[in-house]
């Protein structure tokens, strides 16, 4: 059995999460709860971790664990298990989930504020936002 | 407020950078502090750059 690591994130918005998840995993792989549920091992064993954002296990990949983001208050907790971390959820998916997060938390910021928002043609990798306010 | 864009970059590790055009002084900070607010980042505080600086000096003088 593969123990969960719970880390504080960065992410504070939900909804923008939960679209960049379902952008990195694909529609309709990311469940949303309003009560947190018990995320499940790969056995299917309820495990004591519960999260609001759920990813299937089948979703995660291979002889995977489910991960899950917990909200609590203003914070936002991710469970994703040792195992995960390691080949399924790792270091890489997660940064791809955070670029993914900050592009949607732009987005909506930017037309919150009266912008408008123009995806710039980026050759290095990077996403490049222009943001413009008449 | 005066026509401005806010160029946003966002890099490999979602770490991101932000710079205003077409605004001169504080005014800039204050939309890249509201945007750095959104993203919950910590590493993306907006830093002073010479083009505000000069804008305020000029500020100054034209308060003289």
């Amino acid at each position: 059995m593969s123990a969960y690591i719970d880390t504080e994130t960065e992410f504070q918005d939900a909804d923008c999460l939960f679209e960049a998840l379902e952008e990195e995993f694909g529609q309709g792989c990311v469940q949303r709860h309003s009560q947190a549920v018990h995320l499940e091992g790969y056995e299917g064993r309820k495990r004591k971790e519960v999260a609001h954002l759920v990813i299937k296990r089948q979703h995660v990949g291979g002889a995977a664990n489910d991960v899950g983001f917990e909200i609590r208050g203003k914070r936002i907790i991710a469970h994703i298990s040792e195992h995960d971390q390691s080949c399924n959820f790792t270091e890489a998916r997660q940064k791809q989930v955070k670029r993914l997060y900050a592009k949607r938390v732009t987005y909506k910021h930017a037309r919150k504020h009266g912008y408008k928002v123009t995806e710039m043609p980026s050759g290095n990798g990077k996403i490049k936002l222009r943001l413009i306010k008449y | 407020m005066s026509k401005h864009t806010v160029d946003v970059e966002i890099d490999e590790d979602g770490n991101v950078t932000s710079h205003v055009e077409g605004i001169k002084g504080r005014g800039c900070l204050d939309i890249l502090r509201k945007l750095a607010q959104a993203l919950g980042s910590k590493s993306s505080q907006p830093r002073e750059t010479a083009e505000m600086r000069q804008a305020q000096k000029v500020g100054v003088k034209s308060g003289r």
